[in-house]
């Protein structure tokens, strides 16, 4: 049985946390490589909608980054990432997203070192955890067209509008 | 099993099937209810403020019901103009659900959009009844925006919180319902002499209906508070109207018990002292009933002079109460109707609805909460417990799909027995049967 | 002009969204001299074996949620059947309440009775439950959405004239128009079908057609909407209540809280939002009125039972993490 590599989604902060992931690189710091780094403006950019998408589209774990409070490039953008934190994880948990895979971190562009860390301490955690599966069934075949897919009348089946 | 099945059958508001047996002489039938309801699992979890709009897809007066036993668990009295806007909304849901069933017998047989002027079974000049359809139509239509003034919204009304209601209503709001509830009155009189007389009263041919599709059987309902008493109390009376037992709401669960089979979903409600009696007889201690029969069995006085004089009508032209028939549970009806028609007029009036405020605000809350109300179908109970955060723990409801469940399980297998002994075929026997189930 | 097919059915559900078609005032009437209705179980008796009779339905409205067996199957004969398959109220088009059921069976909660002692020579056999409650549009292909619990008559009506087409526009309509996208209400005013998905809705949110006063201004204390609130004027998010309208399809014209009661969401998710829940947190959040960690968390701890508020009626279908994983 292959052994479970984590898939981590990492949005980081162009000002901050990016940089610090960027120079972590350059300095060649050993780091698990499961990241996939998504670089925003802001970690206050970071809809809780993103979150859920990346669980929702096959990652076991979600970081954001951003700047310690006071130094935000936005001034108050890392401050509305952390008020949403708490109620996202809560809504996460409730879904069935265990505590640990969604982090909210602060890492500024000097702390490459805390960068590595997060990523590996992450990563590690969630390996424990093992990977994120919804409980939802898989869905059957003739399921519902959503309206990008639908055509226009005309190419519907012989039950047809009499008129 | 060989059987002959009506899947599904009309005018029933759950999912329900009838599966007759036919493989030996005597049919066996089985009234069942095909999927289940599962009201507690959507409701433990949530917090308790929700449980108004929750249960309302059991029925608006569980809306009511819901928001009453919210004032238990917070220990708070609505204030007047709420009760009043509460009690009002409530006899909008009496007279509409009412009225819909005489909407739906005088649909009988035929489709009821084509065949407005044709009245089921009874060799009338169609002037007699030609603008009927028409007058139950827009009396309906008016009562419903009624219902949606006080409640807030169609069907699912929502008005009703914790403590009262959320809102005074509107200035053009008091007008308007006093304007439905003065053309309601009289409405009401004209739709239940033409039913009356044409249907219900015509004598020695009852076509369509069966009257010997229901034996005596105990019932049950909620008594007003009284001199002696001045709670509400739950009364239990045998078939010949004597009173067998008397309690408090808060006892309902402890009086009733339930019982599955398993081929419905639908609980069976028993008295569980007597124990299940089984489906035999209705006569057999144990069963009992709900409604607007049970209430009239009662013997109550109905408190308004309309309804009273159609009470002694019904009692001049079928006998004394109490009655277990199909015609007498069409007739009570009607009784209601009136009652509750004459009420919306009294309570219609802008003054009752005005007041220094709707709202009593909790300020503490209990464990538990109960309530209990006749809805049009009969007599329902709510009761909850909560966890500190005020979260719903445990739910439990006693409703007319389970006490009036043997009921139509026994009026379905006479009927059906009838029915064959008449030697009808089955399409006539369904239609038969889903008449006889129409006023319980 | 001869009258089109139609068919009325409710799966698992109440009998709201069928009694909604009936009380449409005096349209029932107006109902049936445009509609021959081959098909409605509630008010006509109709047999679910008539099904196999019917040869052709053009427009067939279905409530309720696909909880048993049956209620698939009878879905599946109504599609192959109907030109138009529209789903009518939040039951079919979500999975509605009944699919908070699906979050209580994952914590062990089966439905009664056990069919373990029946007697099949001698007793009925109950059809078979669903796994999961499901929306209509999981288990069929769906035309038309109508969200709503209950959907309201002027939209039903938008809808049935729609799928009338040729039958030209009503006055009655003046207030669906006004809310439904433009597209939708130009091809009902012309006679022409709306594009196959319309939802007979909004596109925005009900913060679009609510009448509250917003202020911009944030809370510091959650409110139960059993404490003390302004019932009426101030916007009920800002208040601190949980008011889903933000999250929520317009198209009820803000029934709810015009009358005091924060929003539940019965319209479904709006047309821009991934998932009601994120939404929902977001704009929670974005209502706080604190940057400090430690009252942030004193706040967030207010909370309570956010799955079955944010997904009440959208449960099978709109919560991004619990619907089922589509391989299409």
């Amino acid at each position: 049985m292959k052994d479970f590599e984590p898939k981590i989604i990492a949005f980081l902060c162009n000002w901050c946390s990016y940089v610090a992931a960027d120079a972590a690189g350059v300095s060649r710091l050993t780091q698990q490589p499961n990241a996939r780094v998504i670089r925003v403006f802001c970690s206050g950019m970071v809809d809780p909608g993103y979150v859920i998408k990346a669980f929702a589209s096959g990652a076991d774990g979600v970081l954001v980054a951003g700047c310690h409070p006071g130094d935000c490039h936005y001034i108050s953008g890392n401050r509305k990432a952390l008020r949403r934190s708490r109620l996202l994880e809560r809504l996460l948990l409730e879904l069935g997203v265990e505590k640990g895979r969604f982090r909210l971190e602060w890492i500024a562009a000097s702390e490459s070192p805390r960068y590595v860390e997060v990523i590996n301490t992450m990563t590690d955690d969630i390996r424990r955890l093992g990977p994120w599966v919804t409980s939802a069934p898989e869905a059957e075949a003739a399921c519902l067209k959503r309206p990008s897919d639908l055509v226009l009348d005309g190419q519907r089946p012989a039950a047809a509008t009499s008129g | 099993m060989p059987a002959v099945t009506f899947e599904p059958l009309r005018w029933q508001d759950a999912p329900t099937r009838v599966t007759i047996s036919t493989h030996n002489a005597h049919p066996r039938v089985f009234y069942q209810v095909t999927a289940p309801q599962q009201i507690a699992a959507m409701v433990i979890g949530r917090p308790v403020e929700e449980l108004p709009r929750l249960v309302a897809i059991l029925g608006p007066a569980h809306h009511l019901a819901a928001a009453r036993a919210l004032d238990r668990l917070f220990g708070v009295n609505p204030p007047p103009p709420a009760e009043n806007m509460r009690q009002g909304l409530l006899q909008a849901v009496i007279f509409t659900a009412h009225l819909q069933k005489i909407f739906f017998l005088l649909s009988a047989g035929s489709d009821p959009f084509a065949g407005l002027r044709r009245v089921a079974g009874a060799p009338q000049q169609a002037s007699a009844t030609h603008g009927l359809m028409d007058e139950i139509m827009h009396t309906l239509a008016l009562v419903q925006e009624a219902a949606v003034v006080l409640g807030g919204r169609s069907s699912h009304p929502i008005t009703a919180i914790a403590g009262g209601v959320s809102r005074y209503l509107k200035e053009e709001q008091y007008l308007r319902l006093t304007e439905i509830a003065e053309t309601c009155v009289p409405a009401a009189v004209r739709i239940v002499a033409a039913v009356r007389d044409t249907i219900l009263n015509t004598g020695a041919a009852q076509a369509p209906f069966d009257h010997d599709a229901l034996g005596p059987m105990a019932y049950l309902t909620l008594a007003a508070p009284t001199a002696e008493q001045s709670q509400e109390t739950v009364r239990l009376q045998a078939p010949n109207g004597e009173t067998v037992d008397r309690f408090e709401v808060r006892q309902l669960l402890e009086k009733i018990d339930f019982r599955q089979e398993p081929w419905t979903y639908a609980p069976f409600a028993f008295i569980k002292d007597q124990g299940w009696p089984g489906l035999q007889s209705e006569q057999r201690p144990g069963l009992y009933f709900v409604g607007p029969l049970a209430r009239l069995n009662g013997g109550q006085a109905l408190g308004t002079p309309l309804a009273d004089q159609e009470r002694e009508r019904l009692i001049a032209g079928r006998g004394p109460f109490p009655h277990f028939d199909v015609v007498a549970a069409f007739w009570v009806l009607l009784v209601e109707l009136l009652q509750s028609a004459e009420n919306m007029r009294t309570l219609y009036q802008k003054e009752n609805f005005l007041g220094p405020s709707i709202r009593s605000v909790p300020v503490e809350m209990g464990r538990e909460g109960q309530a209990a109300l006749e809805s049009p179908q009969g007599l329902i109970y709510h009761h909850f417990r909560v966890n500190p955060d005020g979260i719903v723990e445990a739910f439990e409801v006693l409703e007319p799909v389970a006490e009036n469940n043997a009921l139509r399980c026994l009026v379905s297998q006479k009927t059906v027995e009838n029915a064959l002994r008449q030697k009808q075929h089955w399409k006539e026997i369904k239609a038969r049967l889903e008449l006889n189930l129409l006023p319980f | 002009m001869s009258r089109k097919k139609l068919a009325l059915f409710t799966a698992t559900g109440c009998r709201t969204c069928e009694n909604m078609v009936l009380d449409i005032h005096y349209q029932v009437q107006r109902l049936d001299r445009l509609f021959e209705i081959v098909f409605w179980p509630y008010a006509l008796g109709s047999q679910l074996s008539d099904l196999d009779d019917l040869r052709s339905i053009d427009v067939c409205l279905v409530a309720g949620a696909i909880r048993t067996r049956s209620d698939r199957q009878a879905a599946e004969k109504l599609r192959g059947k109907s030109g138009l398959l529209v789903a009518l109220g939040a039951c079919a088009a979500f999975g509605g309440m009944p699919g908070l059921v699906n979050r209580s069976q994952a914590s062990g909660n089966p439905p009664s009775p056990v069919a373990v002692d029946i007697d099949p020579q001698s007793e009925p056999v109950l059809g078979e439950l669903e796994p999961q409650v499901a929306a209509l549009g999981q288990t069929v292909a769906v035309d038309y959405v109508i969200p709503g619990c209950p959907p309201t008559q002027p939209l039903v009506w938008a809808a049935i004239q729609a799928a009338l087409t040729g039958a030209g526009s009503n006055t009655h309509l003046s207030f669906a128009m006004s809310r439904l996208p433009k597209a939708v209400a130009q091809a009902i005013a012309s006679g022409v079908l709306p594009p196959r998905g319309t939802v007979f809705a909004g596109e925005k949110a009900v913060c679009a057609s609510c009448s509250r006063v917003k202020q911009e201004k944030g809370f510091s204390k959650v409110i139960r909407p059993f404490q003390d609130y302004e019932s009426t004027g101030r916007c009920l998010l800002e208040q601190g209540l949980v008011c889903q309208g933000i999250a929520t399809r317009e198209g009820c014209g803000g029934l709810c809280t015009g009358v005091g009661i924060p929003c539940r969401g019965c319209f479904g998710k709006a047309e821009a939002v991934y998932d009601p829940g994120a939404k929902m947190v977001s704009a929670i959040s974005s209502t706080f009125q604190t940057d400090e960690p430690a009252e942030i968390e004193a706040l967030t701890a207010q909370f309570h039972d956010l799955v079955g508020t944010f997904y009440r009626y959208n449960l099978p279908t709109e919560c991004a993490l619990l619907r089922p994983r589509s391989r299409c």
